[in-house]
């Protein structure tokens, strides 16, 4: 039976390598998405490993809060003073502190050296080489205020040489330091993209640091001294909230760290392997269908010769498991490749990471088999208890047409599974119900599916009901064999019709976050000018900014907006901090109770709803903890409505003062993300601005935005988003246009004897080849049709059901994106056709008329 | 150079081949399926090809038709060289000028038989003759089965809107390989009859493939092909006449 099996590969070889090829890519894809995570997470942890290489112990303070994505860790900085205790130790050889701040580097022409990538670090230089992960390849360490080492990658952006000047813009004032040094980081010219200034350890802590303290201290141990050893003799002078910790687990903390961050990056391209593999998935399921139903006289041969059930069965599965296990290394080999593209895309766009060879872990290779197998013979499986069931008998008789019977069952499941699909959407858009909205989509998507064969003729002969008007024979034949075979016209276009749902709903989601944030700005921004990095998020504006438009005349408010994390009552919080003086002059957050002018030193804001669910009211209060360890009670001073304009639609519940920043949070959360500015009145827009620029210019990362400048950035972002989402999914709309090559050619060898009828009665080639273009193109729109019509609805739910977060939630349903999306339809449903129709019109005539 | 036969009546020819060569396989292998046949199709005559299996009458039908062309020889449909004419005028000549009927698969199953009958002239892009039409669709009784599907008619049904859609284009000649080949005797003899009037009241010409004595008992003529040559001819034949030459060319 292995033989026939491996035969029956053999005989229809071409056919199945178009079906292998949707799995490969499938395949591909999570191979991919595996091998460049493992590829990223061993180059960090090889980054990490050298950072922390030689140290013994961290000394840092105790986490009293816990971080958000978006903040890191939240750990209070430390007083450097206690470096020399340390170093008084028995055993300790040295200590180091390490200050870790930001500087952004001016280029000679006064632009500075941005990157929207990479975090932009200025630090001090160790003086202990056993901690440093950095190599002079030129010159000499920095000493005193007016020097510095900069990474190599950065001499080389900025034409830096030593013996230089080099403008730094720091939390503080611009420095203007020479360039002493030029340094490597382990060989690469950067660190994962890092720009790199470092000074001497006071001067860093003086100007890289907002308060004078460090971040953390490292220390070295005498030899003989092991790590624990270290740092239980350590732990014994520090003060209660400071922590002493071994190399070897802060390296092995920062790893896991960057291991979660990388987590997200493989949720996103899993969920792509995931939509290419299901696509693959019906590709395989209709092409098992169709090839079987054209083996029934052989298969029924075999059933009459003494073959049993089992072993149709058994054999059918065979040939799929071997397709899958072929189209399975295929995919590997086609993941490693798209792994080191994506990497040399990373190189390109300056992430200069250490090269490291791509990581093809043995669970890779184990899961891409796995699911390549599993999935293609549970795709087959369906085909293949069909085939088992062909009665001998059949071998005599001539091939029965396809006929669909309309199985009540079928009918009956498809209606319910509809209903609920449709009971998800409306009660998960009327609830705020994310997860209910998804269940349904996938409810109704399963609905359309199981009702396909029932729908598609109907869709079809409706989509190709003017084509005899206009296309004469060959568009009432194209019509007429659309809809001949409902099922697998229907299972042909639910690849395609999976694709574009997936495309339509995540650019209605798109289309309307867009519109949602440029209502926001228009409804709740009340500022006339912002002032951001346009960088990588990091938060880097000095404060200084803020307080030097606030003098200035022409000036009615401003405002800096920071971040960080805190806890209420124990439980820890993404906060927002504002200047309270002039946050209602500058957002409209909708205040209902209170005034944040009594934000000050001991009050808090807190939205409605976060208020309601908590049973808080006005002047409530509650024990805060900070990060720098303090806890205190607070109260609430104001409760809002919505603060989606300060926080950009992320979690914005509790609003804090920036002067409440300054006192309890590390350096890290003393800079401005964003600064808001209203002009005073009876001031020309263009004096304003004026006044604007002039106080910016004194910090060359900081650009300055009026209201469309605003709403262009974040919309420009947006677009990059969706740009790089469009490619994917074009990925798999472009397997699924295989999918309808594949039908097509298995339905035009089926159709031989018609075609060569039709040629020996006087159709011409073009005649032929068009109405099989016709046909590619109903069943190509069909499928686009329906997918649109459930990611209308599903992204419209969605967006409803984001409503409670997403501020001035407005559906924006793309209509020019999703003609686009029909018209991409049609091309590739002509040029799905080209091969088959090609095919089909150098038939041999007579050979056609005289097939048996 | 074989000399052109004189037409043996009065009548034109409506196709002819010329020493006809169609050689399959090569050398050793090399059959060959027609060995030098000359012969002339008269306008307004039913003729009939009969030889047994492997004789090549199907291969004659064939490239005279222009499905298939000839290793060397010549052939003309009216007056035209069928190897001057490429793929398209092929086309257009199938479309236009010949009728075929085809022993089983002769409809297009998603047509019904109403558009089954007009398809060449809409492949032409040309209204039917409705006239016409109507005349064919009544003389082969098919009136109240026009909006039928292939699938919903009986064999003989079927056959007969094959011979209406090779009528239908008023096409000049008609070959027809085998057409009742798969029908019993009673819709055999409906067809035959059919094909008889096409010839006698509406002036077709038609060239017939049969190993059956009794379905070439309605032609005028019958050529006997025996190893790609013409071996016999009969005129006005009776079946028992065919029989016996069958009988004795089978020898």
């Amino acid at each position: 039976m292995l033989k026939t099996a491996l035969k029956g590969l053999l005989g229809h070889k071409l056919r199945l390598a178009i079906t292998a090829v949707a799995i490969a890519l499938g395949v591909g894809f999570m191979a991919g998405t595996l091998v460049l995570t493992d590829t990223l997470a061993r180059t960090f942890d090889d980054l990490f490993a050298r950072v922390g290489a030689g140290v013994d112990a961290e000394v840092r303070a105790r986490s009293v809060v816990e971080g958000s994505t978006e903040t890191g860790q939240q750990r209070a900085d430390v007083d450097p003073a206690i470096v020399e205790r340390i170093t008084a130790v028995e055993g300790v050889k040295g200590a180091e502190a390490n200050v870790l701040g930001f500087a952004v580097p001016v280029k000679k022409d006064g632009t500075p050296i941005a990157s929207a990538s990479a975090p932009q670090f200025g630090g001090n230089w160790y003086r202990l080489d056993e901690v440093n992960p950095y190599e002079l390849v030129e010159g000499q360490p920095p000493r005193g205020p007016k020097e510095a080492v900069i990474d190599r990658s950065l001499a080389k952006s900025g034409d830096f040489s030593v013996g230089d000047p080099i403008k730094v813009q720091t939390i503080g004032p611009t420095l203007e330091l020479e360039v002493v040094g030029i340094a490597t980081f382990g060989g690469s010219d950067n660190a994962a993209g890092a720009t790199f200034v470092a000074m001497d350890t006071p001067n860093a802590t003086r100007y890289f640091s907002a308060d004078g303290r460090v971040q953390t201290i490292s220390v070295v141990g005498e030899e003989g001294v092991s790590q624990e050893e270290l740092v239980r003799r350590i732990g014994a002078i520090l003060p209660g909230d400071l922590e002493a910790v071994t190399g070897a687990a802060s390296i092995d903390e920062a790893q896991q760290e960057s291991r979660e961050q990388l987590e997200v990056f493989n949720a996103f391209f899993s969920g792509f392997a995931a939509v290419s593999l299901v696509v693959g998935a019906f590709l395989i399921y209709n092409t098992f269908g169709i090839i079987i139903g054209q083996r029934t006289r052989e298969l029924a041969l075999l059933r009459s010769l003494g073959a049993g059930r089992g072993q149709v069965l058994g054999s059918v599965l065979l040939e799929a498991a071997v397709i899958g296990l072929l189209a399975s290394l295929a995919g590997i080999v086609l993941g490693v490749g798209l792994a080191v593209g994506l990497k040399a895309l990373l190189d390109l766009i300056g992430i200069d990471l250490p090269d490291t060879a791509p990581v093809i872990a043995p669970r890779t290779v184990i899961v891409s088999i796995v699911l390549g197998v599993v999935i293609t013979t549970l795709s087959a499986l369906v085909p293949a208890v069909k085939a088992s069931r062909v009665p001998p008998l059949a071998a005599i008789r001539d091939v029965a047409v396809e006929r669909v019977q309309g199985s009540a069952v079928r009918a009956a499941l498809g209606v319910v599974l509809g209903a609920l699909g449709i009971a998800g959407l409306v009660a998960g858009a009327a609830n705020d119900e994310l997860a209910q909205v998804l269940t349904g989509v996938v409810l109704v998507f399963a609905a359309v599916v199981v009702l396909g064969p029932r729908i598609a003729p109907v869709v079809a002969r409706g989509l190709g009901a003017p084509l005899p008007r206009l296309a004469g024979i060959p568009g009432l034949l194209a019509r007429e064999n659309a809809t001949r075979n409902p099922k697998r016209s229907a299972g042909t276009a639910s690849a395609l019709m999976l694709s574009v749902a997936v495309v339509t709903v995540l650019s209605i989601f798109f289309f309307s976050f867009l519109a949602s944030i440029n209502s926001s700005v228009d409804q709740d921004l009340l500022a006339d000018y912002q002032i951001d990095t346009g960088g990588f998020g990091f938060p880097t504006l000095s404060p200084e900014i803020a307080t030097r438009l606030e003098e200035r005349p022409e000036v009615a408010a401003a405002s800096g907006v920071r971040f960080g994390s805190f806890a209420v009552e124990g439980d820890s919080h993404p906060v927002y901090g504002v200047d309270g003086a002039d946050v209602d002059e500058l957002f409209d957050l909708g205040l209902e109770e209170g005034s944040f002018e009594d934000l000050g030193a001991d009050g808090f804001a807190v939205d409605r709803v976060t208020a309601e669910e908590q049973g808080w009211r006005l002047g409530t209060e509650l024990d805060v903890t900070f990060p720098n360890g303090t806890t205190r009670p607070m109260r609430i001073v104001a409760v809002y409505d919505n603060a989606g304009i300060v926080a950009q639609n992320s979690d914005g519940h509790y609003l804090l003062d920036n002067s409440v920043f300054t006192a309890e949070f590390p350096a890290q959360n003393q800079f401005d993300a964003r600064v808001a500015v209203r002009s005073a009145e009876g001031v020309s827009s263009d004096e304003a601005r004026a006044a604007i620029d002039e106080v910016a210019a004194a910090f060359p990362s900081a650009e300055v935005r009026d209201r469309d400048g605003i709403k262009e950035e974040q919309n420009s972002q947006l677009y990059q988003s969706l740009g790089i989402l469009v490619v994917m999914l074009a990925l798999s709309v472009l397997i699924g246009g295989l999918g309808i090559t594949n039908t097509l050619a298995l339905s035009v060898f089926e159709r031989t004897r018609e075609v060569g009828l039709l040629r020996a009665v006087g159709a011409s080639r073009r005649q032929l080849r068009a109405s099989i273009g016709y046909e590619s193109v109903i069943l190509t729109l069909f499928g686009t049709i329906m997918g649109m019509v459930i990611g209308v609805a599903g992204g419209a739910a969605l967006i409803s059901a984001l409503s409670g977060t997403l501020i001035r939630a407005t559906i924006s349903v793309p209509i020019p994106f999703l003609v686009a999306v029909l018209l991409l339809a049609v091309i590739i449903g002509v040029l799905a056709s080209l091969l088959p129709a090609w095919r089909a019109s150098r038939l041999d005539v007579l050979r056609a008329v005289a097939a048996e | 150079m074989p000399a052109r036969p004189a037409p043996t009546t009065g009548t034109r020819a409506i196709a002819r081949a010329v020493d006809a060569v169609k050689l399959y396989g090569f050398g050793d292998a090399a059959v060959r399926a027609l060995d030098g046949v000359t012969v002339d199709f008269e306008s307004g005559r039913y003729t009939a090809i009969m030889g047994p299996s492997g004789s090549g009458k199907s291969t004659l039908m064939h490239c005279v038709a222009g499905l298939d062309s000839l290793t060397s020889g010549q052939v003309f449909i009216g007056d035209v060289d069928l190897a001057t004419l490429d793929d398209r005028g092929l086309t257009r000549l199938r479309r236009d000028q010949v009728g075929f009927v085809f022993q089983s698969f002769n409809l297009v199953p998603t047509l019904d038989a109403g558009e089954n009958i007009t398809l060449p002239a809409s492949l032409a892009g040309r209204r039917p003759e409705q006239a016409w039409v109507d005349e064919v669709v009544a003389t082969l009784g098919l009136g109240d089965r026009l909006h039928h599907r292939p699938s919903e008619l009986s064999g003989g049904q079927q056959q007969r809107v094959a011979v209406a859609r090779a009528l239908a284009q008023r096409p000049g000649i008609i070959f027809a390989d085998e057409p009742t080949g798969n029908l019993d005797s009673k819709a055999s003899a409906e067809i035959l009859g059919f094909m008889r009037r096409a010839v006698d009241d509406l002036g077709q010409s038609v060239v017939m493939v049969s190993h059956d004595p009794g379905a070439a008992g309605y032609a005028d003529r019958v050529l006997f092909l025996v190893d790609g040559r013409i071996v016999d001819e009969m005129r006005d034949p009776t079946a028992d006449g065919l029989i016996d030459n069958m009988r004795r060319l089978g020898e």
